[in-house]
């Protein structure tokens, strides 16, 4: 059989001999990605409406507190956990876990095999997270931040993740490219280190609880690394690859990627207990974790560096990129959030800001505005590739995009004034407690008119969506390819 | 092309469309894979992480407190609290006492009397321009405040029923002193001030009793006299010569309860 | 990089070491902390804190399953670091020992509310905590606490009367004549929970703060 008859994923990639056989490579791995990734990404967009659905009542709740108040499954103190798993466990982990089969077999330069495994995985990811959610309603939740999940719903779960974890390790040891680009060793580590963080919270916090506060400083080393260990290594990865990707340059430099990553690596999972600052906890437990918060400006400004030096003299590509509006603006709240998170963990400026609203606009800033924002534009790039069709309409990307950026913005800056205010207010003991209260009332309805902006941004992505992948709407649709017009088609045959 | 096995010949779009560079527009206008470029480690950074190093071993020998694990102070904030006795720049001890006594206040009895004093009609009574308050002495409120008050009590010409409950064990006597001079004298309300030892008295002589007081048990009792202490210790500006008339007035169960607790 | 075994191993390492630092640590020094035993006023020994007794402890049951912990704290910070001491929400910071009972621990992130730490030493009237509980409105206007009115019953005023237990309402949130609004079970633990939360004893690692020239208050619970 000659070469030119063999077929292309039998090839190794130094073999390729044309540009034209590599983007086959590339076609035939996304095509092998699609019901996988597809699954899981639709399973998460529907997640991310219903978590959006529970924001906009819990955020109107903070307001008016009578809304929706004569039924028990809907008290506020079960709306909220429900909001907050629904979107992390729900929205942010399933769109994670696609993004990473997607970038995984990309990278490794592999198809994707065992897809029947990970659409099982999806399968059950889902099923748990139903029956969890509807017990945290029930009232079974656990009253642990971010592992509210009752103790019957999270094997199923953690038997979900299992299978993702070890597709992940067959996937990285069939791999066909020897040398390991960067985003490989973030979500290596992210699929490594998440299921220890899990199985360690789920056994000394609700399996065989510790005693006493021994069950604070789990909960909060775990909480925080769900954050630093799972969803910033994802969302960095993403960061690293589509940057680069859309705008045809390499990355500013390896030394620093080097670097960010250990640094990473190193300090991020020390930061926990700065959630208990003048809580009762022995003071060097705090201390260690607010040096380890300092030490982040590490990572975080040499991550900040790497990509802004990529990305300069380009940003006039942001006109036209959806994938990359949606990753910049992730990257520049990523830097945001690190810093406002540095600043929080001083103790004298956590004295002022602790359990207030700041703290919420500064979850949201991490969580939204970095995460979601990347995945958003991680999105943007792998659906029309692993279903062969473009996004057809450009007037609901744009919707989507200042839906979200503008909700983001109109959430994180007065929340995040008006936490400090409300701080600055309950340190002073003459001021009665409920002025405290009416204080914080104008900024929670600001908030909840930027909920609005980002529901109706989400609302316009996942139509766009449907419109694309459903065939009900009309015929095939020409691509309306408006996007990345501007910048030089690339020649067939040419790098 | 045609031996290569095309396992996707439907596609989403069901086929509908052959043209291979529609099909395909996507992957043909990508860009190559990302490659890492070798710009080379800035010589400010490795200051720059230097530093931050050299600040992270600072901090960690001087705020771990041992690494103990009783140890719940890192010394880094206010070493101690304000004394108590902050200087105050007027002398008048009512005005001094009524400061410290807002903070207990707001604390402990806004949540039913409310901060502006005017409690919630036909729950809790009001303190501003309530006669109880604005009696000559602080007998029955200090007892009010030790043990709490259960049974129909009018106030302004209300009826009140609710029960409040005492704050003997949680409040010591400077802070109840403290508490009932700034109720006497806030919202225009204009009353003596109330001594810690006029309360100490009165927690002395109504050990024994756990339950609330009944308000028309209460009108019973002599609003000032009674268990106040002798003048030397009170220090509430009592001539002998009043304190005499006062003792006078004292009926002779009370006077006996006195002196059995000068006694002591 | 091209190792994967290199990178494989530190990954591990990484979060290894947090793992012994946050995790084991903390487990090695407070995971066997006992209540600590002082005399009480009666002569005897008291273990403090003490173990919550019969319905607080399902009261803690009903706090978990409503989420109480998303709006309100239960830890007092030390004095001269924020406002908790001078507020009233406390006589000392709290400390690990004072959790050894709890579970789980919820010491909450948020003070959309007041802390509770001590709250059943303010406030351990009964009907205080029912009111607030059926509607905030009533005892504390412009509060942004959701009513429980769930945790209540509505019922028709019997026989022999009003009961001893109704709640007293007036005005707008009366039930109406005829009517009368009793607390359940659920309501009854709950607030014997709260009125359990008091914390206001010497510990070795916190005593409590003495005045000078005062007498020193009772230390010892009830």
């Amino acid at each position: 059989m000659s070469s030119t008859t063999k077929s292309v994923s039998a090839l190794m990639p130094g073999e390729l001999s044309d540009s034209g056989q590599r983007r086959a490579m590339l076609a035939e791995i996304d095509a092998s990605c699609r019901a996988p990734v597809l699954f899981f990404v639709i399973s998460g967009l529907a997640w991310l409406l219903v978590g959006t659905l529970l924001a906009l009542v819990t955020s109107i709740k903070l307001h008016h507190s009578g809304f929706l108040s004569a039924w028990e499954f809907l008290t506020f103190g079960r709306v909220r956990p429900a909001h907050l798993n629904a979107v992390i466990y729900g929205f942010a982990s399933q769109t994670g876990i696609a993004v990473t089969i997607w970038l995984m077999c990309r990278l490794c330069r592999v198809p994707l095999v065992s897809g029947g495994l990970i659409v099982l995985a999806a399968i059950f990811w889902n099923l748990g997270l139903t029956i969890g959610l509807v017990g945290i309603l029930a009232g079974d939740s656990t009253a642990i931040e971010w592992l509210e999940l009752p103790g019957y719903s999270t094997p199923i779960l953690f038997f979900s993740y299992a299978l993702v974890a070890v597709w992940s390790i067959i996937t990285f040891r069939l791999r066909r490219e020897s040398h390991l680009y960067v985003s490989q060793w973030y979500l290596l580590g992210a699929i490594l280190w998440f299921p220890w963080l899990y199985a360690t919270a789920q056994i000394m916090l609700i399996l065989e609880p510790v005693r006493g506060t021994v069950q604070a400083a789990i909960n909060w080393w775990f909480a925080h690394n769900v954050l630093g260990l799972w969803f910033t290594p994802i969302g960095l990865a993403a960061i690293y690859y589509f940057i680069p990707k859309v705008i045809g340059r390499p990355i500013h430099s390896y030394y620093l990627s080097v670097l960010g990553f250990w640094s990473l690596a190193l300090f991020y999972n020390w930061n926990g207990l700065h959630h208990l600052i003048g809580g009762p906890m022995p003071a060097w437990m705090i201390t260690v974790s607010v040096v380890a918060s300092v030490m982040m400006l590490i990572p975080v400004i040499t991550v900040a560096i790497n990509h802004h030096f990529t990305m300069v003299g380009h940003f006039g590509k942001l006109r036209y990129s959806p994938t990359l509006r949606f990753v910049v603006v992730g990257a520049f709240c990523y830097t945001a959030t690190s810093l406002q998170g540095v600043a929080n963990s001083l103790r004298s400026y956590s004295e002022i800001v602790h359990f207030t609203h700041h703290t919420i606009a500064h979850a949201h800033l991490g969580v939204y505005g970095f995460f979601t924002m990347v995945m958003f534009g991680s999105l943007y790039y792998i659906i029309p590739r692993i279903s062969g069709r473009e996004w057809p309409s450009l007037g609901l990307i744009s919707l989507h995009f200042w839906g979200c950026f503008l909700g983001l913005v109109l959430y994180v800056v007065p929340l995040s004034y008006g936490g400090i205010l409300q701080g600055l207010a309950m340190n002073d003991a003459t001021v009665p407690f409920m002025k405290v209260v009416e204080g914080t009332l104008p900024w929670l309805k600001l908030r909840t008119l930027a909920g609005l902006l980002m529901a109706l941004g989400h609302v316009a992505f996942v139509g766009n969506l449907v419109w694309l992948l459903a065939r009900v709407f009309g015929p095939y649709r020409k691509p309306v390819v408006a996007i990345l017009s501007g910048t030089e088609t690339p020649a067939v045959a040419g790098k | 092309m045609s031996e290569i096995p095309n396992k996707n010949a439907s596609g989403l779009d069901g086929g509908e469309n052959t043209d291979v560079c529609d099909l395909h527009a996507a992957v043909l206008r990508e860009r190559p894979d990302p490659v890492e470029g070798r710009e080379p480690l800035n010589l400010w950074m490795v200051v720059f992480v230097a530093a931050l190093l050299f600040w992270a071993g600072t901090y960690l020998t001087h705020y771990s407190g041992g690494f103990r694990a009783d140890e719940f102070s890192e010394r880094q904030i206010n070493p101690l609290p304000p004394p108590l006795e902050v200087g105050a720049s007027n002398d008048d001890p009512a005005a001094k006492a009524a400061k410290e006594g807002m903070a207990v206040f707001l604390a402990q009895c806004s949540p039913c009397h409310q901060a502006d004093g005017n409690g919630v009609s036909g729950q809790f009574p009001p303190l501003a321009g309530s006669e109880w308050v604005l009696a000559e002495g602080p007998n029955r409120i200090i007892r009010i405040v030790l043990n709490g008050l259960s049974g129909p009590i009018q106030v302004k010409g209300s009826d009140y029923n609710a029960v409040m409950n005492g704050f003997r064990d949680s409040m010591d006597d400077k802070q109840i002193a403290n508490v009932l001079t700034y109720i006497r004298n806030s919202w225009g309300n204009k009353a003596g001030l109330v001594t810690p030892a006029e309360v100490a008295a009165i927690r002395a002589s109504t050990k024994d009793r756990t339950e609330a007081w009944i308000p028309a048990d209460l009108l019973k009792l002599p609003v000032s006299g009674g268990d106040a202490p002798a003048a030397a210790s009170a220090g509430a500006g009592l001539t002998p010569e009043a304190l005499k008339e006062a003792l006078k007035k004292l009926p002779p169960d009370d006077l006996k309860a006195l002196l059995q607790g000068l006694g002591n | 990089m091209k190792y994967g075994p290199l990178l494989f191993l530190g990954i591990l390492f990484t979060l290894a070491s947090s793992w012994v630092g946050l995790v084991l640590a903390p487990y090695k020094q407070l995971g066997n902390l006992l209540p600590n035993p002082a005399t009480n006023a009666v002569g005897g020994v008291s273990y403090l804190p003490e173990a919550r007794r019969g319905e607080a402890q399902q009261g803690a049951e009903h706090y978990r399953s409503l989420g109480c912990v998303y709006c309100h704290s239960q830890q007092v910070r030390p004095a001269g670091f924020g406002g908790d001491i001078d507020r009233g929400w406390g006589k000392r910071r709290s400390v690990s020992r004072d959790y050894v009972h709890e579970r789980p621990v919820m010491l909450g992130t948020s003070r959309t509310g007041p802390d509770l730490t001590n709250i059943g030493e303010r406030q351990s009237d009964y009907s205080w905590h029912y009111t607030h509980l059926y509607n905030p409105q009533i005892t504390s206007k412009g509060s942004v606490m959701p009513p429980y009115p769930f945790l209540f019953e509505k019922r028709r005023v019997g026989l022999g009367g009003v009961s001893t237990n109704a709640l007293k309402l007036v005005g707008e949130f009366s039930p109406g004549e005829g009517w009368e609004v009793v607390p359940t079970d659920a309501a009854r633990q709950l607030v014997e929970y709260l009125r359990s939360l008091k914390s206001s004893y010497d510990l070795p690692e916190a005593p409590l703060p003495k005045t000078a020239g005062e007498a020193e208050t009772a230390t010892a619970v009830q």
